[in-house]
Parts: structure tokens; sequence; C-alpha cells
């Protein structure tokens, strides 16, 4: 298995999370699971950082979890947001694509 | 609030255990990351420590997940029981918008009970018992006389008194003196809007209360002497914010009292008052400038409270006994031997702001209002405990549901603490508005009384209301859990009882008062009021002392020939509301042991007329007899025949003060000032003799004009020959006479207006208890029908149960109304103590309003359908 080439920068990965849950409830691995599929593997998130984020969202009340049946019919905790989650997953996005936009013009103005 | 989400309670089925949740979801994850590398190619061993090494240390992610998840378990939970709170709080709030009528009467009894009540008692407080706003208020003491004979207690010293007390008692840190008297703000040529009223105290007055100024300094013993250049004073707070808007160079600006200049040399602190409650004089000034202010030496007149700081530690009764020594060597340097004893009392209060009349009326008002707020809560209580056993079933299927009986307490006191709530905060509006009533009623508009709610009136009106509540709305709660299947009605009735008995009080106090009320109206006064009016004339001219009897006189006569007007009749003084010159009488030479007090009127010969003072031998005044002629008097017939008990006083002299007058003429004894005193011993003199001590003349005409329109009259007429006069008041005898009557009229409208809301809380009690009652007795009433009784009987049953209530309530009551007659035939006209007809009235209208309240649930209960009544369980 390779390594992943990005680290994930402080932060982001609160982003990611309410982003694939915009799409619907997951639980935690398929949260791993569908940060590595949309980013094509180019993002990898690190399984122990994962919980403790969603732990301190759902304190937050930006999520909320309900403990439901798998596709195989195990237990599982489905995290799902909240409104004010959505609300958040909006700011933050604006900001990061502000960010973003941000240091490529000051990268490209560089070269 | 924002709903609980569904989540939380879901959490709570498997208990609130953060570890094994977090447990639970890492194996999931574990497994569903083995199952992924399995089918990726990896044996099942493998694919499993895959996992484990892809996840990375599991104890640290643990320990962290657990930390969170467990704080917010506790903010969880520590919600849900507010929620829980929130919950039963808007539960109770249904229930009562349920139960509207119950809810409202509770609310509205609880909001008259103690929005009277707090009223009253904030006017008691302000004008009684509130301490003075001054250090360590207990060290005060009060100082007054007991005269052994006769017999009664004066408050009142002289300077002269103060001054030879206050070096030598020992036992006081301070003696302070205060003239009782006031002297007004005025200067010649002047107009002034709301002149400023100044107290008179001693030099060391601001040091005995211990209260320093606020701006400048407060008056000190040095500016109490007559040597002193010039006159200085102290300001009120109140005064200085009214007059010079608290500007900040106050000191050293000038008020004139008596044509005086006073020099202002301090602004006290708001909220000090003086000693005296219901009051706040604007300006102190020192005694030594009295001699400034009066014609006569302020020094001997014993006319001041004498106020004395104890040494700390200092008993009173060691106090007392310093200056009773004190005072018995001053009395025999003076060789004056009255064996008057010193007597002290608490001072922290002050001097109450209200004495005499109205002082009993506010504390009779106080005794009603508190009667009133009990009926309210024995009140209360019955409807409480008959809507609580209407609700036992409700109670019942909770308890079996598995609420808690914690639970249940709590609903039921979130319930009756919210009624409370309700009712002690309408009460507060209707607390304010009663205020209002009662400053009109008594007449305090212009007093600075404030009557602002301190905490401690707030305090008591939410004790109350919360006492109330708890003990009404909760006791049947716990009566029902300790399992009394049915609340007993025994302790509704005991209740009932009391209720009718406090009622019996009050009711037979109405009848007192508007009996004594009706016999004051109808007491002769010895003149005719009807159709008098009184224009009350006063001076514009700076000489300004005396009445102005040339003007009144010169107006009188072109009034006599007026359309409508019958007579017209000059005096100095009216003989009901207004002042009173009483002098010494006897016959000529008599010395001052053998005179009478009577009361002077200065009049002219048309007086008698106008008010139909009949005359029943000799003559009248005339125009000739003036300051030229010999002194003349008429007499009233009681006080001829005080003086001249067997002799025709006709031509006789009589001594009035220091001169002597020949007896003219004498009519029909009048009542003077009070309607319920006897007729007083009065003496008239003629109009153009003499001095009175009043600044206006009133003209008293008889005539079918309102007295607006004779005004008008005046007016014109003072406009056309420019007198140096105004009119200061038109009104009319009648309403001036009925003036006097204001503290009865008060107990009367105030005894009657709450004996009548007692009626209706008796009423509402009796009905809401004899309901219950027949509710509970359906079947029993059901087996009566059943085996024959007639509706008839049915109805006898019921209202001879609400009956014997009523008759054992009057049987309990009747020693107390007794005891309350007995107390308050002081302030009772023409009436014996024990009126066997004013108890008779209100036994009377109770037992009728006993036999009504009954009979709605009497005729209810006749109306049974026996096969219904049967059925119920």
């Amino acid at each position: 298995m390779q390594r992943p080439s990005l680290d994930l920068v402080r932060g982001t990965l609160d982003l990611l999370i309410l982003k694939t849950l915009t799409w619907g409830p997951l639980h935690g691995y398929a949260i791993t699971a569908a940060i590595k599929r949309s980013t094509d593997g180019a993002l990898l998130v690190e399984e122990g950082a994962l919980y403790p984020a969603l732990y301190r969202m759902e304190a937050k009340g930006w999520i909320e979890a309900e403990w439901g049946l798998s596709d195989n019919h195990r237990r599982a905790k489905y995290y799902r947001l909240t409104k004010e989650g959505r609300r958040r997953f909006r700011s933050e996005e604006t900001t990061w694509n502000a960010y973003a936009a941000a240091v490529a013009r000051l990268l490209a103005a560089a070269r | 609030m924002r709903r609980e989400p569904a989540w939380r309670r879901y959490l709570r089925f498997w208990g609130a255990d953060a570890r094994n949740d977090f447990e639970d979801e890492l194996q999931f994850h574990l497994q569903a990351k083995t199952d992924e590398l399995i089918a990726a190619g990896l044996p099942p061993d493998r694919a499993r420590r895959e996992a484990l090494r892809q996840f990375g240390p599991v104890r640290p992610v643990r320990k962290e997940c657990v930390a969170i998840s467990q704080g917010r378990e506790e903010k969880a939970s520590c919600a849900e029981y507010l929620a829980g709170w929130l919950r039963d709080l808007s539960y109770a709030a249904r229930v009562l918008r349920r139960a509207k009528a119950t809810s409202g009467a509770v609310i509205l009894i609880l909001a008259l009970g103690i929005g009277a009540s707090t009223a009253v008692f904030t006017f008691l407080d302000r004008l009684l018992y509130r301490p003075l706003p001054v250090p360590k208020p207990a060290q005060l003491q009060l100082v007054s006389l007991w005269h052994p004979d006769p017999h009664q207690r004066s408050e009142y010293f002289s300077y002269d008194d103060y001054r030879n007390l206050r070096e030598r008692a020992q036992a006081f840190s301070g003696l302070a003196l205060e003239a009782a008297w006031v002297s007004r703000e005025r200067r010649r040529g002047e107009r002034i809007e709301h002149p400023a009223e100044a107290t008179i105290v001693s030099g060391n007055y601001f040091q005995v209360l211990g209260r320093p100024a606020l701006l400048g300094r407060a008056l000190a013993p040095f500016d109490d002497v007559r040597s002193a250049a010039s006159h200085v004073a102290v300001a009120s707070n109140r005064f200085w914010t009214r007059r010079y808007d608290r500007a900040a160079d106050v000191l050293g600006r000038v008020v004139y009292l008596n044509d005086v200049p006073f020099t202002i040399i301090g602004v006290m602190p708001a909220g000090f008052f003086g000693t005296r409650q219901g009051s706040d004089p604007d300006l102190y000034v020192p005694f030594a400038s009295a001699l400034a202010l009066f014609d006569s030496d302020p020094y001997p007149a014993r006319a001041a409270g004498l106020i004395g700081r104890l040494k700390p530690g200092v008993s009173p009764e060691s106090a007392r006994r310093n200056l009773q020594g004190l005072w018995d060597q001053y009395l025999a340097a003076s060789k004056i031997e009255l064996g008057e004893r010193v007597e002290l009392r608490d001072g922290s209060a002050g001097y109450a702001g209200t004495s005499g009349e109205k002082q009993r009326s506010l504390v009779l008002l106080a005794g009603i209002v508190g009667s009133l707020l009990l009926i309210g809560c024995a009140n209360i209580s019955c409807l409480l405990m008959a809507r609580g056993a209407a609700r036992q079933h409700e109670i019942s299927i909770r308890l079996s549901l598995g609420a808690g009986r914690a639970r249940i307490l709590r609903q039921s006191l979130m319930e009756s603490g919210l009624l409370a709530f309700a009712g002690g905060a309408a009460g507060l509006s209707v607390a304010f508005w009663a205020n209002r009533v009662l400053l009109a009623a008594f007449q305090w508009k212009n007093r600075p009384i404030d009557l602002a709610p301190d905490w401690r009136v707030l305090a008591f009106g939410l004790a109350v209301s919360l006492a109330a509540g708890i003990l009404f709305g909760v006791a049947p709660a716990v009566q029902f859990l300790r399992g009394a299947v049915k609340p007993r009605l025994a302790s509704g009735k005991v209740l009932l009882v009391v209720e009718v008995a406090v009622s019996l009080v009050l009711v037979a106090g109405a009848a007192v008062f508007l009996r004594s009320f009706q016999n004051l109206r109808a007491t002769p006064t010895g003149f005719s009021a009807a159709n008098v009016s009184v224009i009350t004339l006063a001076s514009e001219s700076d000489e300004g002392l005396g009445p102005p009897i040339r003007e009144a006189l010169a107006l009188a006569d072109p009034l006599r020939g007026a359309a409508g007007v019958e007579s017209v009749g000059v005096a100095d003084y009216l003989t009901f509301n207004d002042g009173r010159a009483m002098y010494g009488i006897g016959v000529a030479g008599a010395p001052i042991e053998a005179r009478h007090s009577a009361y002077v009127l200065r009049v002219d010969g048309d007086y008698f007329g106008a008010l139909r003072i009949p005359l029943i031998a000799g003559r009248s005044f005339t125009a000739h007899d003036d300051e030229s002629a010999p002194n003349v008097v008429i007499l009233a017939e009681g006080a001829s025949r005080r003086i001249f008990p067997d002799r025709n006083p006709l031509g006789r002299t009589i001594q009035l003060a220091l001169k002597q007058a020949e007896v003219v003429g004498i009519v029909r004894d009048i009542k003077f000032y009070s309607l319920a005193e006897p007729a007083p011993d009065v003496v008239f003199r003629p109009l153009r003799q003499g001095v009175s001590y009043t600044s206006t003349a009133r003209l008293q005409v008889r005539s079918r004009m309102q007295p607006g329109d004779l005004a008008a009259l005046v007016r014109a007429r003072i406009r056309e020959a420019h007198l140096p006069v105004r009119v200061e008041s038109a009104t009319r005898l009648e309403d001036e006479v009925g003036a006097t009557l204001l503290n009865d009229r008060l107990r009367m409208q105030a005894s009657s207006v709450f004996g009548v809301l007692a009626l209706l809380l008796m009423t509402a009690g009796i009905y809401g208890l004899m309901a219950y009652s027949v509710v509970r007795r359906t079947r029993e009433i059901g087996i009566r029908m059943a085996i024959g009784s007639r509706p008839i009987a049915i109805v006898r049953l019921v209202l001879q149960e609400s009956l014997m209530l009523v008759a054992a309530g009057v049987l309990l009551g009747l020693p107390a109304a007794l005891a309350v007659m007995k107390a308050i035939s002081g302030m009772v006209f023409g009436l014996s103590p024990a009126d066997p007809v004013s108890l008779g009235i209100a036994a009377a209208v109770l037992s009728v309003t006993g036999i009504l309240a009954g009979a709605v649930p009497a005729w209810r209960a006749a109306h049974l359908d026996p096969v219904e009544a049967l059925r119920v369980e």
C-alpha cells in the first residue's frame, strides 16, 4: 500500500467530514471510504483522528448520531448533519474556497 | 425551547455508556476494514492485523472519544433535568389555562388580597414604621412628658427647656430640638410659586442625627447663636432638585423666609427627610433665627420635639432617670411642682407621619385588608381542594404509568407556584393602583410620601403568595399520595366556618360604620348649610396682616342686591374645615383658672341671617359696632349658660382674653369643627372690632346660584372697584361641613367595599364546597330519591348543610365581632359599642347569602336523575 502524499492541513478534516455528510447519513468507516474515493486516494484520512473529530463535532451539535444497521446487517453508528452543521459547512466551504484561491493567486504571482 | 432531539432519548435506552458505545463503533469500523481487505485478497488474519495497523494506536483515541462523550452526556443530563422542569411548567400552564374559571378566581383573589395589603402596609411603613435614614437609628429616643393632671402626654418642649437639659444630659451623646411648626418662604412684593417650607432645628440637629451634608456643610452649633450676623439654611435634596435643578453653585444663594434673607450653606443627601415620617422640609434653619422670623420670642414656647441619641451601652431606662433628675431640678428652680414624668420612647422611626384620626383609619384599613387576605386564602384553599379532588383520576393514571411521587409533587408545586406568581404579579399592579386611591382618599396627594415599593414590601407580597400557593396547592397532592382515596370535606368545612366568622366581623364592622356615618349626617349643626356658597377672599395688598375685612364688606353690599341672592354674611373663619381661634372667657375680672375656653368668630350682622342661626335674645351686630364703639359680643346659648348659670347675660360684661366686652345678644348653639363632638362654647365678635389670626375673609352667600357663578360676580366687582383682594376659592358650605367627615366617610366606604368583597368570597366558598358535596353525595341522593324522597326534601338536605356552616361561623365570629366593635367604638358616633342592630344586620345578611350560595347546588341535587345517580361509582 502506498502512503498518501498529502497530509491534511489542520482544520480541513472537519470540512471534509461535513462535505461527505451532505450526501446523507454515513457511519465512520463509510466517511473515510467516501473521502478516499472522491479524492481518488489523494487524501487519506488518518483513522485515529477521525473518531475524535466526529465526537467533537457531535458535542458541538453540528452532527448527530444514531445507531442503525449497515448494508451487511451489522449494528453501526450513523452520523447525520444537523441544521447547525449544514450552516457550518457552508461557511467553512466559503472560507476554504477564498483561502485556496488566495494561495493560488499568490503562487501564480510569484512565478 | 428547541425540542429535545430524538437521539438523546434514544441514547438513554442503552443507558449512557460512552465506553461501550465507542467499543461497538470501533469494532464495526475494524470489521468493515477487514472485510474490505479480505475482499482485496488478504487472508483473514493478516487482514485483521492490517486493519488495526492502519487505524493506529487505539488507546489515546478511545480515551479522547470517551472523554468528549462523557462531557456531553453530563451537559445533556443537566439539560434533560431543566427540560423536565420546563416541560412541567408548560404542562402546568396548559392545565391552568384549561381550568379558566378556577385559575382566574384564584389569581383575582390573590391579586386583590396581596395588592390591597401591600398598598396599605406600604403606607403604614412609610408613615409609621420605617427606620430613619441615619446611622444607628436604634440609639435615637423621643422625649415626652406625662402630666398627672390633666392626664395627658406632651411631646412638646421649649428652647429654654432644651437649653437647660442639653449640657447636663450625661446619658446622651446629644439632644436635639426640632420645631413642630414651619416657616414659609415669603418676600414682600413677590409672588412665589410653590414657596419653600422651613423647619426650625437646634444647631446640633444634624450632628445628633449623624448625617453630614452632600454639598457644603450641615448646620453646626455655632450657627445657632443669637449674635450670628447673618442667617443660614440647609436645603433638602428635594428642594435643591425642585428649585435649583441640582445646580452645583447652589451654595451661597439666598431664600427669603418671612422677608428675612437666609443663605444656603449646604444640601442634604437624597433620602434624608428629618425626623417626621411622610414629610420632607425644604429648608432647615437654626432656632436662633426664629426670633427674626416671628414677632414673639420663640424660645419659651413649648412647640418642639426633643430627640436624643443614647451614648453606646446606655440603657433607655437609665437615660430616662438621668433626664428625670435634671427635669425635677429644672422645675424646682422655677418653683413649679407639676410632678411631670419624663418618658422616652424608641425614636428609630422618628415621629409618626400621621396621627389621630387618620392613623386610626389607616390601622383600621390594615386590619380590614388583612382579614380579607385571610378570607381569600381560605377561599383559595377550598377552590384548589375541590379541583384537586376532581383531578385524582388524572393523578392515579400518572402514578400507574410509573410517574414518580416526586415528579407528581413537582407538578403540583409548579401549578400552585405559577398561580401564586401570577397572583403576586397582578397584585403588584393592584398595589400600584391602590396607592393612588389611598393617596386621594386620605388627601395626601401633596405629601412627599415615597411609595416605591421597597424590597421588604415586595418580599412580603411574594412570600404571602408563595406560602399560599404551596400550602393550598401541594397539600391536596400530599394528602392524595398518602393514600386518601377522596380528600375529605372536613378541613374544607373548618376553613369555611373560619371564613364565615371573619366575614361576620367585616360585615358587622361595615354596618357599624354605615350607621355611624348616617348618624353623623343626620346630626343637626344648628345652622343651615344648604344653598350657602363660601367665597374666600385673600388680601393682595402688601400689608397682608389679618383678613381683608373692609374689602369683604364692600363686596358683600352689591351682592345682596344681585338676582337670586337671599343674604350675605361675612366671617373670618368657617365653622368647619378651617382654622380655629380659641380664647379663655369668663365673667369680667375672672381669674384665669375660672375661665372656659371658647371658639371666637368675628362676623358681621348678616351672618346669622345667611346661616339661619336664630337670635334668641338681644340684638345682632350693626355697622356701628366698630373700633370706636364699646366692645360687644354675642354668645351662643351653651357659652352663656356656662358663664352666667343663673342670670340674664344681656347687658353683662365678660372677660375675653385681655379685653372686656358687653353681651348684647344670645343665639342658638352651633356645632363647631366636628359633627361628632357636642356643640362647644362659641363667642361671636363684630367683624369691625379686634383682630384675626387668619389672612382670609369668607363671604357666606345664601342664594340659588352656583359658587362658580358667584365667584365670577365677585371678581367682576373686584376689578370694577380696584379692590386689593382676590378670590381664593369658591365652595359650598355643605362640602366644607362634609369635608370634616373625611375619616368617617373613608371608614364607611372602605369597610363597605371590603365587607361586600368578603361576602362575595364567602358566597364563592360556600357554593364551591356545596357543589362538591353534592357531587360526592350523588349516590346517596340517588338512593334517597329511589326510596321516595321528594325533591324539596333533597333541597332542604343541602340547604341545611350550608346553613349549618353559616350558623357555626356566625357563632364563632360573634365574640370576635363584639371585641372588634368595642375596639372601634372610639371611631363610631351615636351607637352603643355592642350595637345589636349592626350585629343583627350582619347575621341576617350572612344567612341570606348562605342560602343563596347553597341554592344552586341544592336545585341541581333535587333535579338529579335517580337512575343516573345510582350508576355513579
